[in-house]
């Protein structure tokens, strides 16, 4: 029974990882380039959660849940920011450039949300209420319940836009030739733009999932953007599907380790296991979908 | 060396001189402390303009390196009482060497593999920092570091700190004609192997012209070990730095010596 709860807290880490993944992985296709502000969006959509909730009447119970709306607006218009100011500026450079710019959007990020809100963890409401129900004797908390749900919902969303609209058909092809795209008629910029949203929207879901269970703190983006990294990186560079499946791995792969040891343990073993990885396959676990292009 | 004399160099001329004069004569020791603490950083850059300037690989460890130097010196001088004259070149010789053995595996990869690694490798030394305790003093940190002594020379907060942080910082200025042939050295080793794996703008061009066309795919292999090994200048100078940022490791603004585990990226 304690391996069935163990795996529920597992997938629903692992949920909020992959939202996390897949944002990296929309703005990597879009641009080429590592978004590395994308841990500090995850923060930012933590703490504009918390802010956000200081307007709920604290007294009525009203779940978390209905912050999601706000805190996606507010990331969204953030990924725009970052967008704007690091990526569309040096678009012609390599993509090197676009990691120092990045690096430095999420210093100042972290560094604003360190003077707004102070360094203390802080949480955020719960989604749909605290506490847990018995199924089948194995004791189910409605959290990670509700952030498998919510991950779900919005990575459904997402998969419906990129598939069935003509919108994310115009995203795929950017992302696979973004010269023929261009000479088709979409708007390259519009579209990558729009990646900078979406992608950033996502962590920033990711943050408001994470800030009740995990809490957060202005200096959690490192380690977000490294389980990213990590993720796409197990997942095959540039795959979403992938992504999603090494967060899988990473959230399994820490929860397990944590449970028998501790958290310092499972992160310093992740970190070795990737090192030992890299060493061993180069070209990352299971080769690039795409050419290499970052 | 002879150089032009160019409108930027006199700029460049008129504005240290600028710095010196206030810095000895109008500087409070606030600004004292934030002026040695740019020496500091000065190093640190240099350091990182062999790996990532020259070389174009994108080190997302060099915080780390920094780190290991000033935790070497941290905990000889607080713990065994070490002054300077030995915690100063083990710091240095701990970065290198621990950068040198990261070196042998991690310069095979290609761009964003290579900064995972580093990045990796600088979040596990973190953890390390700040959950190895009864060492390294966890999140709070090593105290009684002491200060800098050569011989009679006691170089205390203020101008003397400041003083030979910058002569340092100098002296690692001049290596430049050096650091360019290591990082060609280095930047021939990373081609011979995987294309242009360190990514980035790469060697300047007239590097890229040096090395020579005809050199076989294997002897620059060969070389990329060595180059491996000198391109780790990164690990030494990021050593170097760490030392001295013993007391002024940012983050923490309190007026003591102190080691604490911080990110520097």
């Amino acid at each position: 029974m304690l391996i069935a709860q163990l795996a529920l807290n597992a997938l629903a880490l692992g949920s909020a990882y992959a939202l996390v993944a897949i944002g990296f992985v929309l703005v990597l296709n879009a641009t080429t380039a590592v978004n590395f502000a994308h841990g500090e969006s995850v923060v930012a959509g933590g703490f504009s959660a918390v802010a956000l909730a200081l307007f709920l009447p604290p007294d009525l119970g009203i779940p978390g849940l209905i912050l999601l709306p706000g805190v996606l607006i507010i990331t969204a218009v953030l990924g725009l920011a970052i967008g704007a100011l690091a990526y569309l500026p040096i678009r012609n450079r390599p993509p090197v450039s676009v990691f120092v710019t990045t690096i430095a959007v999420g210093i100042i990020l972290a560094n604003s949300l360190n003077a707004g809100f102070g360094a203390a963890p802080q949480t955020a409401p719960a989604l749909v209420g605290v506490g847990s129900f018995d199924l089948f004797g194995v004791r189910i908390s409605r959290q990670s319940l509700a952030i498998i749900a919510t991950a779900v919902v919005l990575i459904g969303g997402l998969a419906f836009l990129l598939q069935r609209t003509q919108l994310g058909r115009q995203f795929r092809a950017c992302s696979q030739d973004p010269e023929m795209a261009r000479a088709l008629g979409i708007r390259l910029t519009r579209i990558t733009m729009l990646a900078f949203a979406l992608g950033t929207a996502l962590a920033g879901a990711a943050g408001l999932l994470l800030a009740h269970q995990f809490f957060i703190s202005p200096s959690d983006g490192g380690i977000l953007i490294l389980k990213a990294y990590i993720a796409v990186v197990i997942g095959g560079w540039g795959s979403l599907r992938g992504a999603a499946a090494g967060a899988m791995l990473i959230a399994f792969f820490e929860i397990g380790v944590a449970a028998v040891s501790s958290q310092p343990v499972a992160e310093g073993l992740l970190y070795m296991a990737v090192l030992l990885v890299l060493f061993v396959r180069p070209q990352g676990l299971f080769g690039e979908p795409q050419q290499v292009r970052a | 060396m002879t150089e032009r004399i160019t409108p930027q160099t006199c700029f460049t001329l008129l504005g240290g001189i600028g710095l010196a004069v206030y810095a000895l004569f109008l500087a409070s020791s606030y600004d004292q402390r934030i002026l040695t603490l740019s020496g500091v950083y000065v190093i640190l850059v240099l350091g990182y303009q062999f790996i990532f300037g020259h070389a174009g690989a994108l080190s997302l460890a060099q915080g780390a390196f920094f780190g290991i130097g000033a935790y070497v010196t941290g905990i000889l001088g607080s713990q065994f009482g070490a002054g300077f004259v030995l915690t100063f070149p083990l710091s240095i010789a701990g970065a290198a060497v621990i950068a040198a053995i990261v070196a042998v595996p991690v310069l095979r990869l290609q761009t964003h593999y290579f900064a995972l690694a580093t990045l990796a490798l600088s979040q596990l030394l973190f953890l390390i920092g700040v959950n190895w305790e009864s060492v390294t003093g966890g999140a709070n940190g090593l105290s009684g570091v002491p200060g800098i002594t050569l011989g009679d020379w006691r170089f205390t907060r203020g101008l003397p700190l400041l003083a030979i942080v910058w002569a340092i910082a100098g002296d690692g200025d001049d290596h430049r004609v050096l650091a360019d042939d290591c990082a060609a050295c280095a930047h021939r080793g990373l081609h011979g192997h995987a294309g242009n794996p360190a990514g980035g703008p790469g060697l300047r061009d007239r590097h890229r012209d040096a090395a020579p066309a005809r050199l076989p795919a294997q002897r620059g292999l060969w070389r990329g070990g060595r180059g491996a090994v000198r391109a780790h200048q990164p690990g030494r100078f990021a050593g170097d730095a760490g030392l001295r940022g013993h007391d002024h490791l940012p983050d923490h603004d309190r007026g003591r010596r102190a080691v604490r585990p911080c990110r520097v990226r």
